[in-house]
């Protein structure tokens, strides 16, 4: 017969900080692994990819290095500290904590939130009922991608996005994916929200729907990440379902959502114009004559929806704003920097 | 003579409460059978229909249970908010053994309550309904033959306890 005793302290998971929500999410073995990494490394860390009977790796600045038992960084695969399935397996049930039914829809979708806003990709054998997936199961790869809020990150569009005090033009952002599109929708939206005194803008009620949990980060309906007082967050809601609730509901001045694109979208998104509800937006594209070739997308910009299209690259690093254009008129303006 | 008057009474007393001492754990353990199967009721309706992530849920459930199954709630609870890296089903362990000196459940019925603990938490919904139910079956059958035992020896152990005082007494003068 074995015991316990009383729980003990909570392990290697001290004060740090926002990594705190991502240790609590792996195995104690692991936890430890990462706890040891210097502070100024694991700063850098973007992606944490766990993979049953791989190496553990971890991406940031566009490097992979792997991780070892004992606790440092290293190029030598040799001496990677290799995951077994049931860290994966373990993994899985302490980020949900310990109640995979309740992530039953987001398992569905590949991905689910942690607490801190993070997100972790899930991959497994997919259990499909009817041509639909039902669930994932033997989940096999996790990938915690660390969430990350760059507050500020948007002053220098704000003058190009409010228009006057009680709008905003309607705006496109168009980025390749890792370009910080989500990061940058995240600050427009907190800006707004709150208002920004050096512009004498007081904040208006800004509507999200967030279908992915990326903009919002939440964690059982509460936002993880800090996007204004005004907002009200749909969480996990189809777009274009939740664009027309939030309309109906909670009277927005701005309706922010991740990633349009899908045709319901199209009639949902025309229906908040009508009703004199701003939009604001991103999309998957290198430029606008990309954006422009886009199903949906397209039509509204062709439409004249909307005003101002913001271009993003990763030229200076991710979130650098390449061209803001005023889409109505058709005037660029060339290089505002690294955001 | 008063003494050994005294001395008889305290032998027989003694002997008689502890029959009855013997006689409560079936009540208890019926009673506990039954405070668990309301436990797990109220937790399955949290799960299934209110999706409530277990934490919550076990905290709120053990806030309304009765001594001593709340003892096993209120542990699991804590140690699964604790986020110490132990799955559900290592918390549960460890709430019911740290409980079950306090429990007068004879170990078939522990058994059955820790092998539910393995898929707690740790399936989708469709499985976990299953667990419950299963679990649920279980209980009921132990539930019965608690009845069986309490009805056959409670009133044999109150008598025996008596009695054995009695023959005691009776040896000893």
């Amino acid at each position: 017969m074995y015991s316990y005793g009383k729980p003990g302290p909570a392990g290697a998971s001290g004060a740090n900080g926002k990594y705190r929500a991502i240790l609590d999410s792996v195995p104690v073995n692991i936890r430890q692994m990462i706890a040891g990494l210097p502070q100024r490394k694991l700063e850098g860390i973007e992606e944490f990819r766990l993979k049953a009977g791989a190496p553990f790796i971890v991406y940031g600045g566009g490097e992979s290095f792997f991780i070892t038992g004992d606790g440092h960084l290293s190029r030598d695969r040799t001496r990677a500290y290799v995951v077994t399935r049931e860290d994966t397996e373990k993994a899985l049930q302490l980020m949900c904590d310990c109640s995979v039914y309740s992530i039953e829809d987001e398992l569905r979708e590949g991905y689910i939130t942690i607490r801190g806003g993070h997100r972790v990709g899930v991959v497994g054998k997919a259990v499909t009922e009817g041509g639909r997936i039902r669930t994932i199961k033997d989940i096999s790869g996790l990938n915690i991608r660390v969430s990350r809020q760059v507050i500020g990150c948007a002053d220098s569009l704000m003058p190009r996005i409010l228009r006057g005090r009680d709008g905003i033009h309607n705006t496109l952002i168009i980025s390749p994916p890792q370009c910080g599109k989500t990061t940058l929708l995240r600050d427009i939206i907190r800006q707004l929200s709150d208002g920004v005194p050096a512009l004498g803008f007081t904040g208006m009620k800004v509507g999200v729907v967030d279908e992915r949990s990326e903009l919002a980060g939440c964690y059982q309906g509460i936002p993880q990440n800090s996007i204004g007082i005004r907002t009200d967050v749909l969480d996990a809601c189809p777009k274009a379902q939740g664009i027309m609730m939030l309309i109906r509901a909670m009277s927005p001045t701005v309706i922010a959502t991740d990633e349009l694109g899908r045709p319901e979208d199209l009639l949902a998104i025309e229906e908040a114009v009508r009703a004199g509800v701003n939009i604001i937006t991103t999309v998957h594209g290198w430029n606008l004559e990309d954006a422009m070739q886009k199903p949906v997308i397209g039509k509204l910009l062709r439409d004249g929806v909307f005003e101002r299209a913001v271009v993003l690259s990763r030229r200076k690093g991710p979130g650098t704003v390449e061209q803001v254009i005023d889409v109505g008129v058709g005037k660029i303006q060339r290089g505002f920097g690294g955001a | 003579m008063m003494v050994k008057l005294i001395g008889c009474i305290v032998i027989i007393a003694c002997s008689t409460s502890g029959g009855y001492l013997l006689a409560s754990g079936y009540t208890k353990r019926i009673r506990e059978l039954r405070a668990l199967q309301y436990a797990l009721q109220c937790l399955e309706s949290e799960i299934l229909f209110t999706l409530t992530p277990l934490p919550q849920a076990v905290k709120k459930i053990a806030a309304r249970l009765d001594k001593p199954i709340d003892k096993i709630f209120a542990f699991f609870g804590q140690v699964l908010e604790q986020r110490a890296g132990y799955t559900a089903e290592e918390a549960w362990d460890m709430a019911i053994i740290s409980a079950r000196d306090f429990l007068c459940l004879d170990r078939e019925d522990l058994d059955i309550i820790r092998g539910f603990g393995k898929n707690l938490g740790s399936t989708d919904r469709a499985n976990q309904e299953k667990s419950f139910k299963l679990v649920n079956y279980q209980l009921q059958a132990q539930l019965v033959k608690a009845e069986e035992k309490r009805s056959k020896n409670e009133k044999l152990c109150k008598n025996l306890g008596f009695l054995l005082g009695a023959a005691l007494v009776i040896l000893l003068v």
